[in-house]
């Protein structure tokens, strides 16, 4: 009797969760670069331990997809086509992101917009912000006029799932997950839209709600039978 | 659920503000020199409930944790200088800037604003001047008897004067460049003035070191093209409807837990 209206109970925080996710999903629809999060339900403690009772628990994967690149004619908007991230100097290490909303600061630095300083691979010269027009090729390669400057920093890792969601949109990665060379190209004067679509969401959403309403029914159903057995008595 | 409410009221709330970036971009479509703005947006913190790689009860390793986000915010608005179509007047004092830089425009106290906005007048004493009356920096004298004034691409300032058909030079127009124009404080009356983050102005002579060529009885217009404004106006709208529609959810699930008690 107890363990139907815990399972109950527990459908019921594991579908409030997702509707939380749901709502970051959501409410993030025109976030440079968001990643979108995607939700499943498991009864993983069952599977190993069978006394246990029937919790579920959510779990939340990054999608990684490749979000629409809107070119806007800025020359220091970049956005990545394909697998990969630019890797930006944090205040205590370094920072993974795929928002390329970078400017120009009177230094010559390419900074982004929390006005944290994009990482080069290499580096043999900086712009001169009253210099020529910049361009930045497909490798990430930085060209003034005719002149390399050098190549931005972007990486991939084999797990991008074990990355840490940080604040405005930056990644952070464990000790253990070492970054390597991407396979993203990088486009200038683009920024990549969130990948999160409201009608794929809205569905995910109502499916939760009902869910949720599901499962609680279920546990008035368990409450309405306690009820008749302690009347019984 | 508070927490789903919360995260779609963040939602709304930068939707709103794209809109009203959206309404000001739509009402300066005619505006002279005028750049539009955009709203960075951007994700608010997330809070790790559980972490990704910690171990589970089975000694199992949870391969992806549990991060849930709390919205987004509007972090920052940017001005897009990208260059607007240049739309023939006639006037000989309309002058447009074709690539990057702006007019340096002395307000009279000491201080200087920047203007894409071209549209020069004379005053009383043949100084050139912005609509508003402010003086063009260096100011350029075309003296009251001129019959014609030429502006070359390069900014040199030449009138022809009665009886003389060869054109003399009264002056140099120069134009400023900034690291990150994007980081230009808009003013309001089509001025800018320089900020720390757009860095300290570089006066140029127009064609040299990346400065754009003026053209004389052009201006510039808005850059804001109507149909993407509008596209991106319908865009935000449903946004802003589905985060609502979130709320009314998360309304309904507390609705059903108080309802389990009776």
């Amino acid at each position: 009797m107890s363990k139907g209206i815990h399972s109950a109970a527990s459908a019921m925080q594991v579908h409030a969760r997702r509707v939380e996710i749901i709502a970051d999903n959501l409410a993030n629809l025109s976030t440079t670069a968001f990643k979108r999060r995607t939700t499943s339900v498991g009864a993983f403690e069952h599977k190993l331990d069978p006394h246990k009772d029937h919790a579920l628990r959510t779990t939340a994967r990054q999608d990684f997809d490749q979000g629409v690149i809107v070119t806007n004619g800025e020359p220091y908007n970049l956005a990545l086509d394909g697998k990969g991230f630019f890797a930006v100097e944090g205040k205590d290490g370094e920072l993974y992101t795929r928002n390329g909303n970078f400017r120009l600061d009177e230094a010559g630095e390419i900074r982004t917009a929390e006005n944290l300083l994009v990482a080069w691979e290499s580096k043999s010269g900086s712009i001169d912000p009253a210099g020529a027009a910049v361009s930045i090729g497909r490798d990430g390669s930085v060209k003034q006029g005719s002149e390399p400057l050098g190549r931005l920093r972007v990486v991939d890792f084999d797990e991008p799932q074990r990355l840490h969601m940080v604040e405005g949109g930056y990644f952070r990665a464990p000790e253990e997950l070492v970054p390597g060379p991407a396979l993203a190209e990088v486009k200038q004067s683009a920024l990549e839209s969130s990948n999160s679509n409201a009608v794929r969401e809205v569905i995910e959403l109502v499916e939760a709600q009902r869910a949720f309403e599901l499962a609680s029914s279920v546990l008035s159903q368990h409450d309405q039978s306690y009820r008749r057995l302690t009347r019984q008595i | 659920m508070i927490r789903a409410m919360r995260t779609a009221a963040t939602g709304m709330l930068t939707q709103q503000l794209n809109v009203d970036a959206i309404a000001n971009n739509i009402a300066n479509v005619n505006t002279t020199g005028f750049k539009k703005d955009r709203m960075n947006i951007r994700a608010l913190f997330y809070s790790t409930l559980k972490e990704p790689g910690a171990p589970s009860a089975g000694n199992q390793m949870i391969p992806t944790g549990l991060q849930v986000g709390s919205g987004s915010e509007v972090s920052s608005s940017v001005k897009l200088f990208a260059q607007g179509d240049l739309e023939p007047t006639g006037g000989p004092l309309d002058i447009a800037i074709s690539g990057e830089g702006f007019f340096k425009i002395n307000m009279g106290t000491g201080e200087f604003r920047y203007t894409r906005d071209g549209s020069f007048r004379q005053d009383g004493n043949g100084d050139l001047v912005t609509v508003d009356g402010y003086k063009l920096e260096p100011a350029i004298n075309v003296p009251p008897d001129a019959t014609e004034v030429i502006v070359g691409q390069d900014g040199k300032v030449l009138v022809t004067k009665p009886g003389n058909s060869t054109p003399q030079q009264v002056g140099q127009i120069r134009i400023s460049r900034f690291a990150n124009s994007s980081g230009l404080k808009a003013q309001g009356d089509n001025l800018f003035s320089p900020t720390a983050s757009s860095g300290a102005p570089t006066d140029l002579t127009p064609t040299q070191s990346g400065a754009g060529l003026l053209k004389q009885k052009f201006r510039e217009r808005s850059n804001v093209l109507v149909v993407d404004e509008l596209i991106e106006l319908i865009q935000a709208q449903r946004n802003y409807e589905v985060n609502s529609r979130t709320i009314r959810v998360a309304d309904e699930m507390l609705q059903q837990i108080s309802n389990l008690v009776r």
